[in-house]
């Protein structure tokens, strides 16, 4: 099963693991090739997860991916904008309002808005990061700030989509289900893919980590984010392993035959979920048990961390400090373990309003963590071959949103023409700023990104061809990057 | 005029100058005719087809002219077994009983068949299998969401209406019309009151330092969002910020449906039954005449050294004079009237910056001191003390003034110096009242709906001169909107009020004067707990009386629904700009969307109840297609249009518009469906589309990836509550009980911790409430019941109109290892035994055991595999729990065990069971 690589060996894989019916054709053919007919293979049949290469040699073999819902203020964080604060309080120049549509702003009566935050050069390379990261800034030779990201969408919904799946509209695979799909995952104990949540939800919710078209064994397990992350882990009194895996044993042949008979692909999925759980019971306990790490790495992380007690910012849920610290130290144990994909969520950036304060508030929530995690990664040797992604789903516009009447601070509107994201580890060049927005922070000047390019670099760090990786659905040819997508070459290293 | 222009520009294919929600694509904006879910639904005539003999009824030729057309041949009927457990899970989602089993295998007719789904259509069970499925797109939840997530323990009345009317199969058309207006039906019942709790499901954020008109708003938004989804099948939320894209629906017309929510209150209303209130007062009077001999006993006691404590210790203290207000007056709106106690009630418009100004005579000669007592009052929301809807109040200064009885002369100030409370709220300290601060006050939340009180002492005394002093004291309220004090008492004292001591109220001043042996038990009780007087034998007689107290029947205990009401006069509504509730546009009136047929009004303004009648009126081309195709969805895991909650041009169009346009005419045609739901289902499960078999069939997987074209059924996982209910059941552990409030099963361990972190209460029920379906298992929002999670039910904080059905190992750990599981596995184990003769043989018994486990817990016949597999399975068991007996009582769990087996062998059969429980087709109607 290993070592295959290109469109062929994956599609057969996809048949033989494929949700829905929809890659039930000639099933009953490749169930009998393949020996699956058998009822007692000792390992079960076919391991969707099984490891295997790519098109091209991989940088990166896993990833982090730190999502903000919400979509942060670049101009506060990652896109200083020196000229934009000269012209603070004055309107957009008449070029840029033609045409332009904005979520909720006026763009002819609107005011510039410059960002208070105060930017330092950071590390060798230089690169300037906002008083409000200063732990991630500690890390700036590891990472490349991506200034001309662009998309497609402005409302949250379809742009958290069009970031996870390359379109902005249900039904799609994410990043983290073709990536899985494509490569397995080498954790033969937990799941390939991986979702860790913070805080109130992103308005994405599942469909963000959904498989899609793909067979549901590539769909994100969700992990709680209260008390144990995996619940229901012991057996019950008086079964040993070995009863478990006997009682595993009579599941797996009694719905092998039931797949044989109903030809429903979603069984096998079932019968993988199944033998994946009994590794999970062992693997899993231990992965959550935080006791060997040394107090050192739980301050580092911040996993003990007070919530502020000033409960009025947008979306506080009480244990936001905390949660999302495991979050980042639990993903570095996931890729320890080996596990493909991790997605890390934190929501509420969407500071239409009070954007200083709520500002502070949620990177007090992630800045501290994300350092730690990528210090962390880098100590253990790690960061080589993970890629870690720290991105909302669009920017924030350099004019400021001001609401009447109740006295609220000005906050940014959606703005989707240009944004920024930053990439370390996996085989990026760390150390630079690819791209530049115009001197207002209005639109890419340089090296446009779009996300399409984004997942085309992503997928080639892992040595995927996002032109090959695709999977026929209705008549058409489907991948991550839709119909676009071009690799941005400086990004790699 | 706004609105046929933006149609023009739609027509020439100019896109909008707004925000996009999806990808623009031009070919939307070109079509001449009307988009086709928004033409009127005629009644196509049914197809002729060429296997007459594979026709049950009309479904059936639709479907197979498109298979003709395809030249695909439909699938054999599903075996009867198979088919018997499909109607049993889709009709009331409970396995069918062995019994039956054997019944309809030796009797497979169309006969039977149709009998038995009269049968299940008839079921009791039936209202809950198709109440959850309603209750998915009410967003029924037990609990307010956000932060504090309050419960919401009258929440279920509504659940119980829900499956009540399904039950007594409530026509779809009424259906909806109670449920969005029934408060405005002429004579509205009980029950259709009770319906208009579907408004009450949204989210309400009772945080502190909440906008509350902005949660308003949201509330009102998620009822326009609602209505669009549930009933039209269109996104409709979109135009909450900007006109829709690519549908013909502007912001106008959001704003105008918007504009029929704008207008509600949200009461708990009372409900009880003649019978419920005779219980309760009944219950009432057994309590008091309980009390009233318990505080007897207190009166009486008697003992040397409690003579001498009541003789000596209690001297009168100086008293308070109650202050008789002259003149009253709000200064923004609010109507101050004097109750006979000379406390003041506050009524009428409750507004922002509200001053209540109170002008009163004092005789005290030199006050020193003034209290404010705050009280509870029935009246008042939440029992008050103040006007806000959770009871509270905010006063953010206390000001006194002398006036002179000369005319022109100014009032003088006397400023406060100290001031304490008996309680004030964590960031709302009772000193804020001390200045003139107008952003911080008093308040007293959470502990409302009971009297508290505040004493200032004054800087300087105020002395009188000459005859009484004429106060002047103005009561601000200025940090929250509609914060007011709702009713509350004004006293004057001459004492110096040191500021530790406790304040004696009016009460316990009266108990001073009246002389000791003429105390009542109550007075005498009060006495004692407020100087903390501790002696044995009284003790042991006020505990008596605590005792009794928790017995109180409480008001709150009467059953109440969560209900609306229109309220009057109407709120204007405006558009807001970009979605911001702040930021108002023009007037919008109550409209339906201008595209859709006219709204036809009883009175000069529309009402909700119009706009109830017009989703059902003949003319409205969605309702009924959208119902349908929903209905089928259940059935089919598919819609006829598979974007069931997007009828517009963004959905996917329907793959048989003709089938569906022949279901939804006659579903709402009066001399045919007439809106019943049951017909409906009746016409589906009856037809052969629905019987065929749902094995995939490899060779259409290219051509018909999604089944579109329904070749053959779908296998379907089953919903997460029937997961749980299909275990209670085959184990012979479930309530079959139907309705009532909702219950709390065991969780995992590992959130029993978390309930103690979080102070969540998890109190699990007991009893057969341990046992109950699982759409009874009480919705806490923010950390709801993990097994349902785990299977895919929906968050409940918007209209979930499908549901999402993933396969993880999560699922798998949940089915071997959740302790509700884990019980099922040890009951079922039990009956896998109970009737295996005690003669038998190993063989014969291990054969009889599988053969019982495959027919309860998989409704079929046990085959070849299962007897093989199953089998080795029991005698493994046999061997490892023979020789581990501590294992094998721990398998077999507390309880008993027939007396037809022994321990050993019921530890295999757990075993036996617990595989059953975990197989795939366990858990999928196929």
């Amino acid at each position: 099963m290993q070592n295959r690589t290109g469109g062929d060996a994956l599609r057969r894989d996809f048949l033989l693991t494929s949700a829905s019916g929809l890659g039930a054709l000639a099933f009953s053919s490749l169930l009998g090739r393949d020996g699956l007919m058998a009822a007692d293979s000792p390992t079960g049949h076919s391991n969707p997860l099984a490891v295997r290469g790519g098109h091209f040699p991989a940088t990166a073999k896993q990833c982090i991916f730190i999502f903000l819902a919400g979509a942060p203020s670049q101009i506060d964080l990652l896109d200083p904008k020196p000229e934009l604060v000269r012209h603070h309080g004055e309107p957009l120049p008449r070029e840029l309002t033609e045409g332009v549509r904005l979520a909720f702003t006026n763009a002819k009566t609107a005011r510039l808005k410059g960002s208070p935050r105060i930017f330092t050069p950071a590390g060798d390379c230089g690169t300037e990061f906002s008083d409000r990261l200063p732990f991630i800034a500690r890390n700036a030779d590891d990472i490349a700030v991506v200034r001309s990201m662009h998309t497609d969408e402005f409302n949250h919904h379809p742009a958290q989509l069009m970031m996870h799946t390359g379109v902005g509209r249900l039904g799609r695979p994410s990043v983290g289900a073709w990536v899985t799909y494509g490569l397995g995952s080498a954790s033969e104990n937990l799941p390939g893919y991986v979702v860790l949540s913070a805080g109130a939800g992103a308005s994405g919710g599942t469909s963000n980590w959904s498989n899609g078209f793909l067979p549901s064994s590539y769909r994100g397990v969700v992990f709680r984010s209260q008390g144990d992350p995996v619940l229901n882990l012991g057996n019950p009194g008086g079964i040993n392993r070995s009863d478990q895996s006997r009682s595993l044993d009579a599941i797996r042949r009694l719905n092998q035959q039931r797949l044989s008979l109903t030809r429903d692909p979603e069984i096998a999925s079932r019968i993988s979920a199944y033998e994946l759980a009994f590794r999970m019971q062992s693997a899993a306990p231990e992965l959550m048990d935080l006791s060997g790490e040394t107090r050192r790495t739980l301050e580092a992380y911040g996993v003990d961390r007070p919530e502020p007690s000033n409960n009025r910012h947008r979306g506080y849920t009480g244990n936001a400090h905390a949660t999302f610290g495991r979050n980042c130290l639990l993903a570095r144990r996931l890729v320890e373990r080996g596990v493909r994909f991790i997605s890390l969520y934190h929501a509420s950036w969407d500071h239409h309003d009070a954007l200083d304060k709520d500002l502070k508030y949620n990177t007090s929530v992630v800045d501290q963590p994300v350092g730690a995690l990528l210090k962390d990664l880098k100590q253990r040797g790690l960061l080589d071959s993970t890629l870690v992604v720290f991105s909302g789903e669009f920017g924030r516009t350099p004019l400021a949103d001001t609401h009447e009447g109740k006295g609220q601070q000005p906050g940014r509107d959606h703005h989707r023409y240009a944004y920024s994201l930053w990439m370390a580890g996996g085989g990026v060049r760390g150390g630079q700023v690819v791209g530049r927005t115009d001197d207002l922070g209005w639109a890419p000047a340089e090296r446009p990104v779009h996300v399409n390019d984004f997942h085309a670099t992503l997928l080639r760090l892992f040595g995927l061809d996002h032109l090959q990786l695709s999977q026929k659905f209705g008549g058409f040819d489907l991948r991550l990057t839709n119909v676009g997508g071009e690799v941005v070459p400086e990004l790699l290293g | 005029m706004v609105g046929s222009l933006r149609r023009c520009w739609f027509r020439n294919g100019v896109i909008l100058v707004a925000m996009a929600c999806c990808v623009p694509s031009a070919e939307l904006c070109r079509a001449e005719q009307p988009h086709w879910a928004f033409r009127p639904i005629a009644k196509p005539e049914v197809p002729d087809v060429a296997r007459p003999g594979q026709v049950l009824n009309g479904i059936d030729r639709f479907i197979l002219k498109r298979l003709a057309v395809e030249n695909v041949r439909p699938a054999p009927p599903a075996d009867p077994a198979t088919l018997l457990r499909r109607i049993h899970l889709d009709l009331t989602g409970l396995p069918p009983q062995p019994g039956l089993v054997k019944s309809f295998l030796a009797d497979p007719t169309r006969e039977a068949y149709r009998e038995i789904v009269r049968r299940l259509l008839a079921s009791s069970h039936y209202g809950e299998r198709w109440g959850r499925f309603w209750l998915d797109m009410a967003r029924y939840g037990d609990s307010n969401g956000y932060e504090s997530d309050g419960i919401r323990p009258h929440a279920w009345r509504y659940r119980q209406w829900v499956i009540e009317a399904l039950n007594r199969d409530l026509p779809f058309d009424r259906f909806t019309v109670e449920q969005l207006a029934g408060d405005l039906l002429p004579d509205a019942t009980r029950d259709q009151r009770i319906a208009t709790g579907f408004h009450r499901n949204t989210l309400v954020n009772t945080e502190g330092g909440v906008d509350r008109e902005e949660d308003r708003v949201k509330r009102t938004v998620d009822r326009t969002n609602t209505l669009g989804k549930v009933w039209l099948g269109i996104t409709l939320g979109c135009c909450q910020c900007h006109d829709h894209k690519f549908d013909v629906f502007s912001q106008d017309d959001y704003f105008g449906v918007y504009a029929f929510f704008n207008s509600l209150d949200e009461p708990l209303i009372t409900v009880q039954t003649e019978q419920e209130s005779a219980n309760f007062r009944e219950q009432l009077e057994a309590y008091r005449v309980r009390r009233a001999k318990l505080l007897k006993a207190v009166a009486a006691f008697r003992s040397e050294t409690f003579t001498r404590w009541e003789k000596n210790v209690l001297r009168p203290q100086a008293g308070w004079e109650v202050l008789r207000p002259r003149e009253l007056v709000g200064s923004a709106g609010s109507k101050l009237t004097v109750e006979e106690d000379l406390s003041v009630l506050a009524t009428g418009p409750n507004s922002q910056a509200e001053t209540y100004t109170i002008r009163a005579t004092a005789e005290t000669k030199t006050i020193r001191a003034i209290r404010l007592q705050v009280l509870a009052d029935e009246r008042l929301p939440s029992r008050g003390p103040g006007r806000a809807s959770n009871g509270n109040f905010v006063l953010s200064s206390l000001r006194i003034f002398v006036e002179s009885q000369k005319a022109n002369s100014v009032a003088r100030r006397h400023r406060l110096a100290s001031a304490r409370a008996d309680f004030s709220q964590n960031s709302r300290q009772v000193t804020s009242v001390l200045g003139d601060d107008a952003t911080d006050g008093w308040a007293i939340h959470p502990r409302v709906g009971q009297d508290h009180v505040a004493v200032f002492s004054l800087r300087q005394p105020i002395v009188a001169n000459d005859g009484p002093v004429r106060l002047r004291v103005e009561l601000d309220h200025r940090v929250h909107e509609d914060h007011n004090i709702g009713r509350f008492k004004l006293s004057v004292s001459s004492a110096q009020v040191p500021l530790l001591q406790k304040i004696p109220d009016t009460d316990l001043l009266t108990t001073l004067k009246t002389p000791p042996g003429k105390r009542t038990g109550e007075q005498v009780l009060k006495l004692i707990r407020f100087f903390g007087y501790r002696e044995p034998e009284l003790d042991a007689r006020v505990a008596a009386v605590d005792r009794n107290d928790k017995t109180k029947p409480s008001v709150g205990e009467l059953p109440k629904a969560r209900a609306v009401v229109e309220r009057r006069p109407l709120r204007e509504t405006r558009l807001h700009h970009r979605g911001d509730f702040l930021d108002k546009g023009h007037v919008v009136r109550r409209a339906t969307p201008a595209d859709l047929p006219p709204l036809a009004s009883r009175g000069q303004v529309p009402d909700r109840l119009d706009l109830a009648r017009w989703l059902v009126s003949p003319d409205n081309p969605l309702t009924a297609r959208v119902i349908v195709n929903r209905v089928w969805q259940q059935y089919f895991g598919r819609g006829i249009v598979p974007t069931d909650d997007d009828f517009g041009s963004q959905g996917q169009r329907p793959s048989h518009p003709q089938l569906l346009d022949w279901l939804a005419f006659r579903f709402a045609d009066p001399d045919d469906g007439a809106w019943r739901l049951k017909w409906l289902h009746e016409l589906i499960v009856t037809s052969s589309t629905y019987r065929q078999s749902s094995k995939t069939r490899p060779e259409l997987g290219e051509r018909d990836p999604y089944n579109s074209w329904l070749a053959r059924q779908n296998r379907l996982r089953v919903e997460g509550e029937i997961v749980r209910d299909l275990a209670l059941s085959v184990s012979g552990l479930l309530d079959p009980r139907i309705g009532g409030p909702s219950v709390r099963p065991p969780q995992p361990a590992d959130l029993v911790k978390l309930g103690f972190q979080n102070s969540l209460a998890w109190k699990v029920s007991t009893g057969g409430d341990r046992y109950r379906r699982g759409l009874y298992t009480f919705f806490q929002r923010t950390v709801p019941y993990p097994m349902l999670v785990t299977f895919d039910v929906p968050d409940s904080n918007s209209a979930c109109t499908h549901r999402e059905r993933s396969n993880t190992p999560l699922q798998a750990l949940t089915l071997w290892n959740d302790p509700v599981f884990v019980e099922c596995a040890q009951r079922l184990g039990r009956r896998l035994v109970d009737s295996v003769p005690m003669v038998a043989g190993i063989d014969q018994r291990t054969r009889l055991v599988v053969d019982r486990a495959v027919r309860l817990g998989l409704g079929r016949e046990a085959g070849r595999i299962e007897h093989r597999v199953l089998g080795d399975l029991f005698r493994d068991n046999l061997k490892r729990y023979w020789a581990d007996e501590l294992s094998a009582r721990q398998v077999a769990g507390p309880g008993k065990w027939p007396h037809t087996a022994s321990l050993t062998e019921v530890a295999a059969a757990v075993g036996v069971a617990r595989v059953i429980l975990n197989l795939d087709e366990f858990i999928t109607r196929e």
